[in-house]
């Protein structure tokens, strides 16, 4: 199931899911902006990056791959999400990288980690569950997603959204400015409080995202 | 490289200052006497591999609780 270069099984799931996303009322993708409203497609275009958002429902890896239509998204997900045959079928279908949060799954933190080397671009919604009513700012994220960014050297992309009222409603997403963990630090091996301190900038950062999302929905 | 020396680099590359080596002894408990958890394990795992040039897998860190545990799959992997 897992290639050289990281996960590359057929994808067509994630091409039907991809392209109900674009079609389904959707035309053009959700609205884009950035924080500092640089065209945000300008300024990676041929690398691997981290996608970090918060988690309101199973279909954000398919809204975020409508901001990001012109590259595949991939995503990880707990194995929970893929315990019945049909969802599991689905979700390797989909892109998705299986992830054991009950113990360190050294497995999927290499197979996102040749992901990401090899140029694409991973989601990870790193609250670890979904929170689908909730408006608060997120006040706690985990620090895996900045263990594979030192690993890797690829950017980590801020993003907020939420659901829309209906299903009809077009959805927001908000996407912040990319950084880098060398933006931080030069050390090759981060330490776990580094990256904790790292990942409390990564929580500001998507709050920052809830600001102007709220700025330009309401707050809905 | 004797094992428990790399595995106190591997713990400083993972944990800085904010670890007491003289406490990584072999009967020292990873998650109780060392305060590891699953981002510790991911970043000592990962500063081992470079120093002794093998990968681990998930089925390596079944059971593991002590750095003991540590030691005998570093000496099994390099047999």
């Amino acid at each position: 199931m897992y290639g050289k270069e990281g996960y590359d099984i057929n994808m067509f799931f994630y091409d039907i899911a991809h392209g109900i996303v674009l079609l389904g009322g959707h035309i053009p993708p959700p609205i884009k902006l950035t924080i500092d409203k640089k065209p945000f497609r300008n300024e990676i275009r041929d690398e691997g990056m981290l996608i970090v958002g918060n988690h309101v429902s199973y279909k954000d890896p398919w809204f975020y791959s409508a901001v990001f239509s012109n590259r595949r998204v991939f995503f990880i997900a707990s194995e929970l999400v893929m315990k019945d045959p049909v969802r599991n079928f689905l979700c390797r279908h989909a892109g998705c990288i299986k992830i054991d949060r009950t113990i360190a799954d050294i497995n999927a933190i290499k197979t996102a980690t040749m992901t990401l080397k090899h140029k694409r671009v991973l989601s990870i919604f790193p609250e670890g569950t979904r929170r689908p009513g909730e408006h608060d700012d997120l006040s706690e994220i985990k620090a895996g997603v900045i263990f594979l960014a030192s690993q890797t050297g690829v950017p980590i992309i801020p993003a907020y959204s939420l659901k829309p009222k209906h299903w009809y409603n077009r959805r927001t997403i908000v996407v912040g400015k990319p950084f880098r963990i060398s933006d931080y630090t030069d050390r090759k091996f981060l330490t776990v409080s580094q990256m904790d301190e790292i990942a409390k900038a990564l929580l500001e950062k998507i709050n920052e995202c809830k600001t102007v999302f709220d700025e330009v929905t309401g707050g809905k | 490289m004797d094992i428990l020396e790399g595995i106190k680099e591997a713990i400083t590359d993972a944990f800085g200052d904010d670890m007491d080596l003289e406490k990584v002894v072999p009967e020292a408990k990873l998650k109780e006497d060392l305060g590891f958890n699953s981002i510790g394990m991911l970043a000592m795992a990962v500063s081992l591999e470079e120093k002794f040039g093998f990968s681990f897998t998930n089925d390596d860190f079944i059971g593991i609780t002590t750095v003991e545990d540590v030691i005998q799959i570093i000496s099994k992997r390099l047999k």
